[in-house]
């Protein structure tokens, strides 16, 4: 049992979380995953979904891999000092805190899940004598800033799109404080598989758009769409190459190092092209006006499922309309050193987006609806 | 009034023939729809009191009087058609809504009380009964009640904007403030009410809502909810609530609106 490295693994129900116990479970063979769930989550379900990735991964014997990884029951929080015992029994030598709480809006929950539960795992890394703890941040971290975001701790900002990125900056001064030796990782926006755009997270991100725009504008034809369409370019990462940033940074940074994952700029589609590149696949309208402000936009004017459309995904719209700008020296070293990271480009986000307009009974049907008349128009 | 409703609305005659899956959906719906104009009532005679004027206590009150005449009517459509009312199967957020209802009443928050019951609960109300009103739907006894409930929600839904447009008027900042007061309170469990119909009628029902045999196919609980999620919208933008309030209000409902993974190219992760 106790044979190889042991990591605690949070947030392994989640996406991210995910894509590191496949990416641990493929590339680190002496590596033994244990994962604290919290009461609801079904371990059976995300054994399938792991299982699922490593087969899509190319793993001959994904059975065999999976029985490096164990579930245990993540206790209140308060009590995480409750897996001591089971930390010391498992052998564990590295933490990799992946667990999160997303919602934007909820502030109490983001404070406590985002800043307390990091502080609790500290506090529990500290006391099992763990060797290092890897804590995957966001690239938005630093908040609304008017210089290139660094790979340092960040200062206080002039604004924060919202309470999440806030408290992620917060969570990443205590992983510095801790005085346990550590590596901060900073994605962008991850989205699916570059080479066959899988895709199994929420719908965050560029899915929560097209989940949208499937949900809310595939179910009549819209002569007209009007779109909050930036020309700013969006900052996107697809699935494997945050694995494979990931694997090398974690194998191969210093201690107390922080990496933005984040895309080359000179690739990145703006906001605008990727509107286009679903637009010609989809919808079709006879016009389709852009917008560079969201405040531009006649909302009360335009259609209901565009209105609503335009308010359920306003936030995000406005988060990635910002020009951010990241330095990525890290990550651009550990590319010159071997890893692959594909870019995601217009060309491999039209695979994802593919992915999403083949599985879509919705838009299936929309297709079929309209055949004629998209053939009428050529 | 029994009579008086008889006549109200003629319920044709069909040969239409509705399965054992159809029958225990329309069971659920017509269960929890029923509930709802139960606790319709109750939220109008409770706010009564708060009414600003004569007129407006006797149109509340005349309001709570047609969400009476919609019981019966629900009642009506599944004696004849030949299903169960079942408290069983009624949903338990509708207790968490009328208590934020009840709240807002102590509170002495108007604004709040129309917000949450003409707004938010008359969102879903007329998501849902548009929904078994359409065109595509060949059961024309429930389209038919479906169509008439739908009618008068429309208008408890205008009155409510108006008389939110009047409170906005008068103050629009504790208009604003109620807003962000009920929509924190009410829509999550409105929206989690609609988001575990599905696993509640697969687990509890053995009803998978997916394969059941439906008059139309437009009857789904997706299709419901963006019906609401679009009315809601519409009447927050036609009682003049500023966009960038409400813009990051309905933003926020993206954690319950449409929980769940994705899963494009691992589809047999998908529960259906």
């Amino acid at each position: 049992m106790r044979a190889g490295r042991g990591v605690l693994l949070t947030g392994a129900s989640g996406y991210l979380g995910s894509l590191i116990a496949t990416t641990l479970l493929l590339g680190e063979p002496d590596v033994r995953i244990l994962a604290p769930v919290r009461p609801g989550h079904d371990p059976l379900a995300l054994l399938a979904t792991l299982r699922s990735e490593l087969i899509a991964s190319g793993a001959v014997a994904p059975e065999a891999m999976l029985e490096r990884l164990s579930f245990t029951a993540l206790p209140a929080f308060g009590s995480l000092a409750a897996l001591l015992p089971e930390l010391a029994a498992f052998g564990i030598e590295e933490v990799v805190h992946c667990a999160a709480c997303l919602d934007y809006f909820d502030e109490a929950a983001l404070q406590a899940i985002n800043v307390g539960l990091t502080e609790e795992l500290l506090a529990l890394a500290g006391s099992a004598g763990v060797r290092r703890f890897t804590y995957v941040s966001t690239a938005f971290s630093s908040g609304y800033v008017d210089h290139r975001i660094g790979e340092t701790l960040h200062g206080d900002p002039e604004g924060d799109p919202t309470d999440y990125t806030k408290t992620k900056r917060l969570a990443e001064r205590r992983v510095a404080e801790s005085g346990i030796a550590y590596l901060i990782l900073r994605p962008s926006i991850v989205i699916g598989h570059s080479g066959d755009g899988r895709y199994s997270g929420k719908r965050y991100g560029l899915y929560q758009l097209w989940s949208g725009i499937e949900r809310l504008l595939c179910r009549e034809w819209h002569e007209t769409i009007h779109a909050f369409a930036p020309r700013e370019r969006i900052n996107l990462i697809h699935q494997d190459a945050f694995q494979n940033a990931f694997l090398a940074g974690w194998q191969q940074l210093p201690d107390n190092s922080i990496l933005n994952m984040v895309a080359a700029e000179a690739c990145a589609p703006t906001v605008r092209d990727l509107w286009v590149l679903w637009l010609e696949a989809v919808n079709r309208p006879r016009q389709t006006v852009f917008y560079d402000r969201m405040a531009d936009i006649p909302s009360r004017a335009i259609p209901p499922p565009q209105r609503a459309l335009l308010a359920l995904a306003s936030v995000n719209l406005e988060i990635i309309g910002h020009p951010w700008r990241f330095d990525r020296a890290g990550l651009d070293r550990l590319i010159a050193a071997g890893v692959t990271f594909p870019e995601a480009t217009l060309a491999t986000i039209e695979i994802c987006q593919n992915r999403l307009i083949d599985q879509s009974a919705a838009i299936e049907k929309f297709l079929a609806k309209h055949e004629q008349r998209f053939a009428l128009a050529g | 009034m029994q009579n008086h409703l008889d006549s109200a609305i003629e319920l044709p005659k069909g040969p239409l023939q509705r399965s054992d899956g159809y029958m225990k959906l329309l069971s659920f719906v017509v269960s929890n729809a029923r509930k709802g104009e139960i606790m319709a009532i109750e939220n109008y005679s409770e706010m009564v009191h708060l009414m600003p004027d004569t007129d407006a206590k006797i149109e509340t009150v005349h309001q709570a009087k047609e969400e009476c005449k919609h019981i019966l009517l629900l009642e009506k459509l599944a004696r004849r058609i030949g299903f169960d009312i079942d408290d069983t199967m009624v949903e338990p957020q509708w207790e968490s809504i009328r208590q934020s209802f009840h709240e807002a009443v102590r509170r002495k928050d108007l604004p709040a009380c129309l917000i949450i019951q003409d707004l938010m609960v008359e969102s879903l109300a007329i998501g849902l009964y548009k929904v078994f009103a359409s065109a595509a739907n060949e059961d024309q006894e429930t389209v038919g009640v479906a169509a008439a409930l739908l009618k008068d929600e429309l208008e408890h839904l205008d009155i409510g904007v108006r008389r939110i447009q009047a409170e906005m008027e008068k103050d629009a900042d504790a208009v604003n403030d109620a807003l962000l007061w009920a929509h924190a309170r009410v829509m999550p469990a409105l929206f989690e009410m609609v988001n575990q119909s599905c696993d509640f009628l697969c687990e509890e029902k053995q009803l998978n809502c997916t394969m059941v045999e439906k008059p139309s196919a437009e009857i789904d609980l997706e299709l419901l909810k963006i019906t609401a999620l679009e009315h809601y919208v519409g009447m927050l933008d036609k009682a003049n609530f500023d966009p960038k309030i409400t813009n990051q209000l309905i933003a926020s409902m993206a954690s319950y609106e449409a929980p769940g993974r994705v899963s494009a190219g691992l589809e047999f992760l998908r529960k259906h």
